[in-house]
Formats: C-alpha cells, sequence, structure tokens
C-alpha cells in the first residue's frame, strides 16, 4: 500500500506541475497585468507603474515567470501578491482557514442530518415520511446555492439582529471565548445553511439506497427468520454495512465543496478562498491565483488519496488503488 | 441543536461598546500601513488618521490649511517655499520632529526614484524635483526651477521620521510597515496610533498622546479613545450594518439612498447632505489616430476614428444623452447633470457659465444629418458619407453598478439616434490596458475620483499624458485645442495669482465643454448617514466624514 | 429492447406523477423559450423609463362593483416619496383591458417570417408588468421567456458538446489502453483537479473583447463543456473496458472487423442507456454555470437576458428589499434544475439501475 500512495503521489506533483503551468499561460493570454489598474489614477505616473512591472517581472515571457515561481516554490515561498502587498503563504493560510472552517461546519450539519433521515427513509421505505424527506431531498438537490443564498439573505435582511456579511461583529475582540463562538456561529449560519443544504440531500439520498440496498441482503434477511429483534437487526447489522462505505463519500464531498462553497462565499461576504480567487482573477493578482489552483489541488489530491485509504481499510476486499471508475 | 440554539440567543444580545470609539467601514483591508508606498484609498484612508504633513485641506471651504507647517511663505511668484513647522512637535514615540525630519521625508524617501512612492508624480515640475533645504531646526525650504503653484497642496504629504528609516535601503522601505507592523513600530505624528490590525478584519486605531493640536488647545484632542475601520466587502453590506448600529456612519450612495432612508424608522441617526461629489462620470471615445509601430495602421478602423474625430459627431452624442433620466433611474434623483470635467464641489475652480447639452434628440439627428450621417439603407441605423453603418462597442468596468447602469442609458440614447452600439462590461484591468497599452477600444465609460487641484489631473489633460485617454503619448499636440490645453496647464501651474489662476482653467473647462472629448454625463450627490451618538458630524463631499476627526465625539 | 424502454416509459409516465409534472414543466419551458417572441408581451430589449422598477401588475377580473368584467390592468405612475422610494399608485379610473393576439413589437417568428402577432398584450397604450420590471422598466416577464433561450439552450448544447467528447475520448482510452490511455487519464486528472469555479473563472477572463453576445455565448458553451466532458470520459473509458473483454467484440475482432468499427458499432451503442441519463442528470451543471458567470456579470451581456444576468440585481440586498420580484429569475432556475433532476432520476430506474450517476455540478 505504500507503494502505491507514493506512485499515486508522484504523478500527483507531476499533474500540480501542469495545472500551474496551464494557469500561469491563462493569466499572460488575458490582456492586461496587475499593475494597469494603477495607470487608471491620474497621480500615479507611468513610470512608477513601469518600475513596479519591471521589478515584478510580470511581462517576461511566461516560461521565464513559471520557472522563477517554482524556484522560488521550492524555497518555501509562494510568491507575492500585489493587491495585498504581502507574501502569499500567510495570506492563503488565513483564507484557506476560513474556508476550511466553513466546509468543516457545513459538513458536520450535512451528516448530522443526512444519515438519520436517511436511515429513516430506507426503514420506512415508501411510508409517507420515506415520500416527504425524498421530496424535500429533491429541492434541496435541485435549489441553486445562489439562490438560496439570495433568499437567506433577504429573510435576514428583514430581521435587523442577525449579521449579514463578514466572519465577525464589530465587538468581537471585546468578546469572551464563548460569546466569540457564538458571534462566529451568527455569522455563519447563512453560508452554512445553504452549503449544507445541497450537500445534505444528496447525502440523504445515497444513504438511503445503500441502506435500501443492505436490507434486502441474504444475511439481514436470515437474522430476521433466526427471530431477532428489528431493532437489532437495523441498527446493529444492517447500519454498519450500510454506513461504512460511506466514509469515502467525505473526503470526495469535502474536495468539491471547496469549489461549490466559492460562489456562496462570494454572495454572503465570507472572506475565503472563492472571494480571494474571484478578486484575483479579476485583478490579475497572479501569484495569488496560482497558488489558490496549487492549494485547492493539493487539497483535491489529498482528499481523494484520504478517501481512498479509507475505502481500503473499510471495505477489505477493495484493492487499494483499483477504485479508478468513479 | 437546542446547545447551538442557546448559542445564537446569547450572540443576540451585543454587549454596548466602551465609550468614545468610532466605527466606520471600508471596503477592503489596507494593503500597508507604508504612508509613501500606499497606493490605494483602502490604504490611504487609515494611514491619513495616523499621519499628517505639512499642510492639510480644509474640509469645508477646500482651502490649503496649516498643519505641521504652522505657516509658510512663497517667493518668487511660487518658485520658493519655505515652511515654518509648529513648536515643539513630536513624534508618538516621544521623540522630537524636526525640520530634518522632512528634509529627509521629501528628499530620501518621496523623491527618491528606488521608492515606490505614489506621490513623486505631483511633486515634480515638469519632470524636475524641487531641491529641499533645512533652513533651521524649525524651517524647511522647497526651490524648483520655475514656480510651482500645486505644490501648496502637495505639500499635505505625510512626514515620516528619520530615526527610524535613516538607514534603511530604499529595495527595504519599499516594503517596510506592512500590514504586519507591531504597533511600537508605527511611529506617527497624526491624531491616532495603531492598536491592532485583524488581519483583513479590522483596524483599531488609539489616540495618539502627542498629537500636536493636543499641545495647542486646551482640551484632549482627538476627543476620540478609538477609531475602529472595519472591512465589510461591499456597499450593500455596509449599509445592512449600519442599519444595524454595527457601524457610526457610512456614506450612502444614491441607489441605496431609499434603503438607508427607510431604516431611519427603526434606528436613530441623522442624514447629511453635502452637494455634489468631487468625481465625474463621463464618456469617451477613441480618437487616437497614431499609427501602431510595428503594423503601421491605426488600432481601430479609421473609418471609425474619422467619426469620433469629427466634432459634430461628439455634439450629436451630447444632446443624445439624457442626463435627466440618468440622475433619476440610476441615481433615484440624486444626482445632477454635469457638463465639464470640474465638479460644482470644488468652489475654487469650478466655471458655472458652461454650455448645457439638454437630452434633444432630435437636434442631435439633425447635426448628424448635417454632417452628413444618414440612415441611406432604411435599416434604422446611419451610415457616414463612405457608406459606413456606425457601428460600435462601449465598455466599462464589471462590478461598478453606477457606470454599467449609465452605460447602459447611454447605448439606448444613442441607438435612438441611429447609431448601433453595443454595451459590453469588462474586468478592470483589461479595460485599463485597453485604454493605456493597447488602444484599440471605441468607446468607453469612466469616471475619476476628482482632485481640488486641475493641475493633479495633468496625466489626463496634458497631449502626451498616459490618461490622455482618447489620444494618449501625443509627442506634438495633434489639435489644436488640445495645444491650447497643454499651453493652459503650463501657464496653470505657474500662475501664483488666485484669480489669473482661475481663469487659466475656467477656459480650460470650456474648451473641454465645446470639443468634447470627454462626455461628461452627471454629478452624483454626497450623502452620510451618521448615528446621533457621534457629535461634531459635519461630512463634506471634499473631506467625508473624517475632515474634522479629532473633534468628533462618541456618546 | 428498446419498445420495452418505451413501454416502461409511458407506465412510469402514468405512475410517477412527480415525473410527468416535471417533464411537462421542461416541455414547457422549452416551448415557451422557442416562441419567446410570440409568448412575451415585449421585446427583452424594450424599455420605458420612467416605469423604472414598475411592481407587478395585479390583473383585474370584477369592474369593482361586484361584476365580472374582461381582464384589465390599470395604470400606474410612481412618485418618490420622502425617502426617494418609487412608490406606484394607480391613475384613477384607467383600466387597459387585456388582449389576446394583439399587435407588438415586431420579432422574428421561429426566424421564417416577421410578424407582430403576440400571445397576449393590453389595449391602448397600458403596459403589463407580470413580474414587474427592472431598473429601466424593462418587462421581467419578458426578459425571464427571452433568457429562457440561453440558459435552456446552454444546458443541451454544452451537454452534447461534453458526450461527444467524453464518448469519443473515453471510447479510445478505453479502447485503445496503453500509452494512449494512459495519456488521456492524465489529461482528465489536470483538468478534474482544478475546481471548476475556478477554472470556468480563469477561462472566461481570458476573452477577447470584441466579440459579440452570440460569441460570448459560444465560448461558454465551449469552455463549460471543455471542462464537463472529463468526468463522463472517465465512465464511459470504465464501460468500454468491461466490453472489450465481451463476447460479441472478441467474437467482431476474430472476422476481421477494423478497431473504429468494432468501437462505434459494438462497443459504444451499449453504453447508450448510462449516457441518456447522464446527460439529463449533467444539464443543471451547464445552466448553473452560466447562471453563475452572468450573475458575477463575466457571462451573457445587457441588453441579452439570460437567467443568470437578471439575476445581477439580487446581488444587492438593498435592491431585494425595495423590489423582491427580481428573485424571480432564480425561480426558473430552480423549476428547470428540479425538473431536469426529477426525470433523470425517473430514467435511471428505467434504464440504467446499475450506475449512480452524478451531474458533477460545476457550481
Amino acid at each position: 500500500m505504500g507503494n502505491v500512495i507514493l506512485h499515486r503521489l508522484i504523478i500527483a506533483v507531476f499533474l500540480l506541475l501542469i495545472v500551474t503551468l496551464v494557469t500561469f499561460v491563462l493569466i499572460q493570454m488575458t490582456p492586461g497585468n496587475y499593475f494597469d489598474q494603477l495607470r487608471a489614477n491620474p497621480r500615479i505616473s507611468e513610470e512608477l507603474v513601469e518600475s513596479l512591472e519591471e521589478r515584478y517581472g510580470v511581462d517576461d515571457p511566461v516560461l521565464v515567470q513559471y520557472g522563477r515561481w517554482l524556484v522560488n516554490l521550492a524555497s518555501g515561498d509562494m510568491g507575492y501578491s500585489f493587491g495585498h502587498q504581502r507574501p502569499i503563504t500567510g495570506l492563503l493560510l488565513e483564507r484557506f482557514g476560513n474556508t476550511i472552517f466553513l466546509m468543516l461546519a457545513s459538513l458536520f450539519f450535512t451528516w448530522a442530518f443526512a444519515l438519520p433521515l436517511g436511515i429513516y427513509a430506507a426503514v420506512h421505505h415508501n411510508r409517507i415520511l420515506d415520500r416527504i424527506f425524498s421530496f424535500f431531498a429533491f429541492i434541496g438537490m435541485s435549489i441553486p446555492n445562489f439562490f438560496l443564498c439570495f433568499l437567506l439573505l433577504y429573510l435576514a435582511s428583514h430581521f435587523y439582529f442577525w449579521p449579514i456579511g463578514g466572519m465577525t461583529s464589530p465587538h468581537y475582540a471585546e468578546l469572551g471565548l464563548f460569546a466569540r463562538l457564538a458571534d462566529l456561529f451568527q455569522h455563519m449560519a447563512i453560508p452554512v445553511a445553504v452549503i449544507a443544504t445541497g450537500a445534505m440531500a444528496g447525502l440523504q439520498r445515497i444513504t438511503r439506497s445503500n441502506m435500501l440496498e443492505v436490507l434486502r441482503r441474504q444475511y439481514i434477511l436470515s437474522a430476521r427468520a433466526r427471530g431477532l429483534p428489528e431493532n437489532r437487526v437495523i441498527y446493529r447489522h444492517a447500519l454498519r454495512n450500510a454506513v461504512n462505505p460511506l466514509i469515502t463519500i467525505f473526503g470526495y464531498q469535502f474536495t468539491t465543496l471547496v469549489s461549490g462553497a466559492a460562489l456562496v462565499e462570494i454572495i454572503a461576504g465570507w472572506p475565503g478562498m472563492g472571494q480571494l480567487m474571484l478578486e484575483s482573477v479579476q485583478s490579475r493578482d497572479q501569484f495569488v491565483v496560482v497558488g489558490l489552483v496549487l492549494a485547492s489541488g493539493v487539497l483535491l489530491i489529498l482528499g481523494n488519496l484520504v478517501a481512498d485509504i479509507l475505502l481500503a481499510v473499510v471495505d477489505p476486499r477493495v484493492r487499494f488503488g483499483a477504485r479508478e471508475n468513479v | 441543536m437546542s446547545l447551538l440554539l442557546s448559542f445564537f440567543l446569547v450572540g443576540c444580545a451585543p454587549p454596548t461598546p466602551p465609550d468614545n470609539v468610532l466605527n466606520l467601514g471600508t471596503i477592503s483591508a489596507p494593503k500597508t500601513f507604508n504612508p509613501v508606498t500606499a497606493r490605494e484609498t483602502s490604504s490611504t484612508d487609515v494611514i491619513n488618521q495616523m499621519f499628517v504633513g505639512l499642510t492639510t485641506t480644509d474640509g469645508q471651504t477646500g482651502a490649503v490649511e496649516p498643519e505641521l507647517a504652522s505657516d509658510w511663505e512663497s517667493k518668487e511668484d511660487g518658485r520658493v517655499w519655505i515652511f515654518t513647522l509648529h513648536d515643539d512637535l513630536r513624534w508618538s514615540d516621544g521623540e522630537p520632529l524636526t525640520a530634518a525630519d522632512v528634509v529627509f521625508t521629501y528628499n530620501e524617501l518621496y523623491l527618491n526614484f528606488d521608492i515606490d512612492s505614489s506621490a513623486r508624480h505631483s511633486l515634480l515640475m515638469d519632470g524636475e524635483p524641487p531641491q529641499v533645504e533645512k533652513v533651521s531646526e524649525r524651517q524647511v525650504k522647497f526651490t524648483y526651477p520655475d514656480p510651482y503653484v500645486p505644490f501648496l497642496r502637495a505639500a499635505s504629504n505625510p512626514i515620516l521620521p528619520e530615526h527610524l528609516f535613516a538607514d534603511i535601503s530604499p529595495a527595504e522601505f519599499n516594503y517596510a510597515w506592512g500590514v504586519d507592523t507591531s504597533p511600537d513600530e508605527l511611529v506617527v505624528n497624526g491624531p491616532f496610533k495603531l492598536g491592532r490590525y485583524e488581519s483583513e478584519q479590522r483596524v483599531v486605531l488609539e489616540r495618539n498622546p502627542h498629537y500636536y493640536k493636543n499641545q495647542l488647545d486646551d482640551e484632549q484632542l482627538p476627543r476620540l479613545d478609538k477609531l475602529i475601520f472595519h472591512v465589510v466587502a461591499n456597499t450593500d453590506l455596509q449599509v445592512q450594518r449600519f442599519l444595524r448600529g454595527d457601524l457610526d456612519a457610512i456614506g450612502v450612495q444614491a441607489q441605496l439612498y431609499p434603503v438607508v432612508r427607510a431604516g431611519q424608522e427603526r434606528a436613530d441617526f441623522e442624514m447629511h447632505y453635502s452637494g455634489p461629489d468631487l468625481g465625474t462620470l463621463f464618456l469617451a471615445f477613441n480618437m487616437n489616430t497614431t499609427p501602431h509601430p510595428e503594423t503601421g495602421e491605426t488600432h481601430i478602423p479609421e473609418h471609425k476614428l474619422d467619426w469620433f474625430n469629427d466634432h459634430q459627431f461628439r455634439r450629436a452624442v451630447a444632446y443624445a444623452i439624457d442626463r435627466q433620466m440618468i440622475a433619476e433611474v440610476v441615481f433615484n434623483r440624486l444626482a445632477s447633470p454635469a457638463h465639464g470635467p470640474v465638479s460644482p464641489a470644488n468652489e475654487e475652480f469650478y466655471y458655472p457659465g458652461l454650455k448645457e447639452y439638454e437630452h434633444d434628440p432630435d437636434k442631435a439627428r439633425e447635426i448628424l444629418e448635417e454632417a452628413g450621417y444618414s440612415d441611406r439603407s432604411g435599416d434604422g441605423i446611419i451610415q457616414d458619407e463612405k457608406g459606413n453603418p456606425v457601428k460600435f462597442v462601449l465598455l466599462t468596468n464589471a462590478g461598478a453598478d453606477q457606470r454599467v447602469a449609465t452605460a447602459e442609458i447611454i447605448r439606448q440614447d444613442l441607438s435612438d439616434i441611429g447609431m448601433d452600439v453595443s454595451f459590453r462590461q469588462v474586468e478592470f484591468n483589461t479595460l485599463v490596458s485597453q485604454l493605456s497599452s493597447d488602444f484599440d477600444w471605441e468607446a468607453v465609460v469612466m469616471g475619476f475620483t476628482g482632485s481640488l487641484e486641475p493641475h493633479f489631473g495633468s496625466n489626463v489633460w496634458l497631449s502626451s499624458g498616459n490618461l490622455h485617454m482618447w489620444h494618449p503619448y501625443q509627442e506634438e499636440p495633434v489639435r489644436d485645442w488640445e495645444r491650447e490645453i497643454d499651453e493652459l496647464f503650463a501657464q496653470g501651474m505657474r500662475t501664483l495669482e488666485p484669480e489669473r489662476r482661475r481663469e487659466v482653467y475656467s477656459r480650460w473647462q470650456r474648451i473641454v465643454n465645446r470639443e468634447l472629448p470627454l462626455i461628461y454625463t452627471v454629478t452624483s450627490d454626497t450623502i452620510h448617514a451618521v448615528h446621533s451618538r457621534v457629535k461634531n458630524a459635519q461630512p463634506t463631499a471634499i473631506g467625508g466624514l473624517t475632515h474634522n476627526v479629532e473633534y468628533l465625539d462618541v456618546r | 429492447m428498446y419498445k420495452q424502454k418505451l413501454a416502461d416509459f409511458i407506465y412510469l409516465l402514468k405512475q410517477n406523477k412527480l415525473f410527468a409534472a416535471a417533464l411537462f414543466t421542461l416541455v414547457l419551458l422549452y416551448l415557451s423559450a422557442i416562441f419567446a417572441g410570440f409568448i412575451s408581451p415585449y421585446r427583452y430589449d424594450s424599455e420605458d423609463r420612467t416605469k423604472s422598477f414598475h411592481p407587478p401588475t395585479p390583473v383585474y377580473f370584477t369592474d369593482g362593483e361586484g361584476g365580472l368584467a374582461w381582464p384589465y390592468v390599470k395604470d400606474y405612475e410612481f412618485e418618490f416619496d420622502d425617502y426617494h422610494r418609487r412608490i406606484y399608485e394607480p391613475v384613477e379610473g384607467s383600466r387597459n383591458r387585456l388582449q389576446l393576439f394583439p399587435e407588438g413589437e415586431k420579432y422574428n417568428f421561429l426566424g421564417l417570417l416577421e410578424t407582430r402577432r403576440r400571445l397576449f398584450g393590453v389595449e391602448d397604450d397600458g403596459k403589463i408588468y407580470l413580474f414587474g420590471a427592472d431598473s429601466r422598466g424593462r418587462d421581467l416577464f419578458s426578459r425571464i421567456i427571452y433568457g429562457g433561450r440561453v440558459s435552456l439552450s446552454i444546458g443541451l448544447i454544452g451537454v452534447s458538446i461534453s458526450l461527444l467528447l467524453g464518448l469519443l475520448i473515453g471510447g479510445i482510452s478505453g479502447y485503445l489502453g496503453g500509452l494512449v490511455d494512459n495519456f488521456i487519464q492524465r489529461l482528465i486528472e489536470v483538468i478534474m483537479l482544478v475546481p471548476a469555479f475556478f477554472l470556468l473563472l480563469a477561462l472566461r477572463s481570458a476573452f477577447p473583447l470584441d466579440w459579440t453576445s452570440v460569441r460570448v455565448y459560444f465560448f461558454i458553451i465551449i469552455i463549460m463543456s471543455f471542462i464537463g466532458w472529463a468526468s463522463l470520459a472517465r465512465v464511459i473509458r470504465g464501460m468500454v473496458l468491461s466490453l472489450r473483454e465481451k463476447q460479441f467484440v472478441e467474437a467482431a475482432r476474430v472476422s476481421g472487423v477494423p478497431g473504429p468499427v468494432i468501437l462505434i458499432k459494438h462497443i459504444l451503442p451499449n453504453t447508450a442507456s448510462y449516457f441518456i441519463v447522464a446527460a439529463t442528470v449533467s444539464i443543471p451543471g451547464y445552466i448553473l454555470g452560466e447562471s453563475a458567470l452572468s450573475l458575477l456579470g463575466l457571462g451573457i451581456q445587457d441588453p441579452h437576458a439570460s437567467w443568470g444576468n437578471l439575476l445581477q440585481d439580487a446581488m444587492s440586498i438593498s435592491q431585494l428589499q425595495l423590489h423582491p420580484w427580481v428573485l424571480l429569475p432564480g425561480l426558473f432556475i430552480f423549476l428547470t434544475v428540479m425538473s431536469f433532476n426529477l426525470v433523470g432520476d425517473a430514467l435511471r430506474d428505467i434504464l440504467d439501475p446499475e450506475h449512480e450517476v452524478s451531474g458533477g455540478n460545476l457550481v
């Protein structure tokens, strides 16, 4: 297994090299560079803009820039953000932290609701509640994130006490630990609700179908035939087998959510990666863009790898690395 | 779940903030605390509360007022400027602030070509720096090769402490005083010093006990204990935060005005109207006839250049734009038509006698007809005399709501007089690179924030300027009126006598108004909403809310 | 086999009311997009600036004295109140009756003939704003119907291109194996490695400026298909890998049928079921992708409408508070996505129960 992981990591490094190179090329293809916007300020001279362009080499050939970036990367320097006027590593860590915080909270709610609902629906297959859950799962799956976000913001703006936008209140620093958490949770509520709704619906459906499948299996039927109490059959035997494979979903979900949450972050004003990406793509803050692509690529690779390892651990029948066609 | 619910309930009752703290919003976090290298308002808004210069601008009248300098005199028609500092000025770390600091700041920082100083441009006179000398401990002399009157306003640039930077290399200085600077190292001379910076969230400023007005007045200044800038990502959210009471004051954009105003039913605040804004919003056409150095062809098709260079064409456009409608639809009637490059807010230089281009599509059509543009093919689109349909692309930058909405209305107005205009939003950087290096745009809706000193717009108005959008970087002025403007600007910066200076720039405004290289649309009103607990708030179009920050008081 | 599936389909239609309703909704939406000129009372760009943010017009069915009347609407005029809000009040005594098939603005009927006939309108100079108006007094209802053309077609075309690419590349990859397969797999991984939304943003900002709306439209489709084909190709490859070993393929190969023919004639048709389901559930991803881009001002540009760029007005909470009807385009996106999901779900039950297919949303 160690070998396989190593092999995968080597491939991953190559992939990341290609992806970052492509990103560089894309940025260079787009007209204008970051410093162009300074030219629109009547009080800033052309000569200053040119000296900045030269210093950061934004007009050098793509490959030269890319090579320079790689060399710096090797020494742990991800580059400099023109827009934020600070090294990128710190900036990314900050934004990544915010996004991951949001993700973890969303995932917590997703799983806390989706699992019980999915199991309940499967056990009470085709009864009225199952139908209702399924219907709501469909609505949750289908409602566009951005639309739900608009709706919730609209509602929240009617209730004055509910904070909108940002991460914390003005008096955050003066609060005690408990109140700080409360403040954070309040600010997170809307984006979390939006992200969790979509993810929850999908997970509920998968849980339900997994559980249904397990319930049809031979050993459950025989357990029932042996006269074991129904509760015990369901929660001891069936549940474990139905839920175990779901653990792998966790890894994939995490990574897809990062991408899916970007727009929600932008709309709800959450200072995460999505906002940073939009802002830096628009302002041509090139090292931030490349840094974000690199970082989210690493996140994706790690997420998938962890998911695969989990799968191999959970289900010994699966040979590690064989999970090709998902 | 119930645990979470209790979290929320606890969070619902914010504790009352301690006395004498003013909470303001800012669209984005400051990028640096370095007054010399700061380039954008998010940084300078904060920096200006911590650093002051020799002179300042009176927030009410716009006149130049003393700051660190108690007074000054000009000699030789404005070629030589001598500033006298107040007695016993001190930095926030207790060190004395003397003429040496001033000389250092100008010679080694602002005028040093190895340093990314955004203020340098306004200090140079035709590219020539002044000679800066220390006369005495309290006196500094600036000598230009020729009279340079705008210097008085440029002298408001913040002064920095020599004792911290005396030995620093320019390369190091360019990165000095970033946002991660510890508060002790940021030695200031303004009303506030840095308390703490919560990354991308807020900047907390605290009273600077060594602020010079503290010694001048009987009372302790500034009155505020703290001034906090909160990063709130857009104006819309700022309004929501203000209505919730998180922010004490906001500038209100016209399109958000009704929401803020309606909020008065629930929250205790006042609306302050301070008349027209300093900024401008205009339509420009590409008149750049200089051929591309390599291909030898013009950047856009020649027949289009012919239209855009046709004075009658631009006149027709000026008549076609329904400025009243822009004011009403885009600005909720909180704007007024504009016809020249200087906003009425600039009382010193605004020339009130400009020709007003009333909305008159019939007249516009008539002008076009006479100039040879008419719909010969009957498809509803006018053609020039060679039969080319008048068709072009109008650009503006995405995300700027007011510009986008204004451009949409202009597009419709122009199609009403038979032009085939398509409108496109472009990212700001792309737009600027089109304007300043690719030159292949056709028409654009843009705006400038405006400044009180017309000379600081010379990048725009000089025919050699890089922001002379319609035809930048001209070696020799191509058009007669451009030559005339060049001469006026050269004259304006050398004219000390205010009345004569005013006359020079009035002539410039009349030329622009007649020749229409930029076709102005509307000037929006400046409105601030300020919570009633803030005392002494007198927001103005020129100085905003913080021009008298040292006297603001929150009870 | 296909006859059987058809029978299943009809049975399903009768059995599953939700499926039937979803299918009906889709048909209705697509028809309204095709006949947008006819159904909408106004052109997408016809504006009346004196009716800025006109609220939805109520339609009256009674004459005010308790009796029934032919449906009519009233004229509304606004005044700025003290808050500079536009307060629309009905004009006393105004009564504009609804008309069926009136003559309105000229439009092109299916690209065949120019006509002025529209489904409904209001007599005289009256205006009807079923869903209210935007800042420049353009009818939101008409704009939503026209916007459907962009939003709905982008899904179909985008998916077709992605599927074609996915089928071809996935098929080749699976059939040839070896170096080609390895190369294609890495390529797919590269594309899947970048978060889709980021890729979308980066690609979109590489646009040249002087493009017409039509070209922007096609470019959006192309970049979304470029991102979308990867995951499809993966699954197709997997299916081809296992089909390649099947007896009938072996038989074809032994009897000397050339490789490409085997791939196209014998292998790929067997992925058809998966294909149809995957197509259906992928469409929402494209619709949402376009919406997101346009929402951020990077997609379809005014005056052309798409559901995404119509929602741009909703980006401002304050606008929402003043004019909640700007949210309506979102409802249409929601309805469409939901219908596609319902239909896809039902199709999976009859066509391809083994594969759990997910749409792989871009946003």
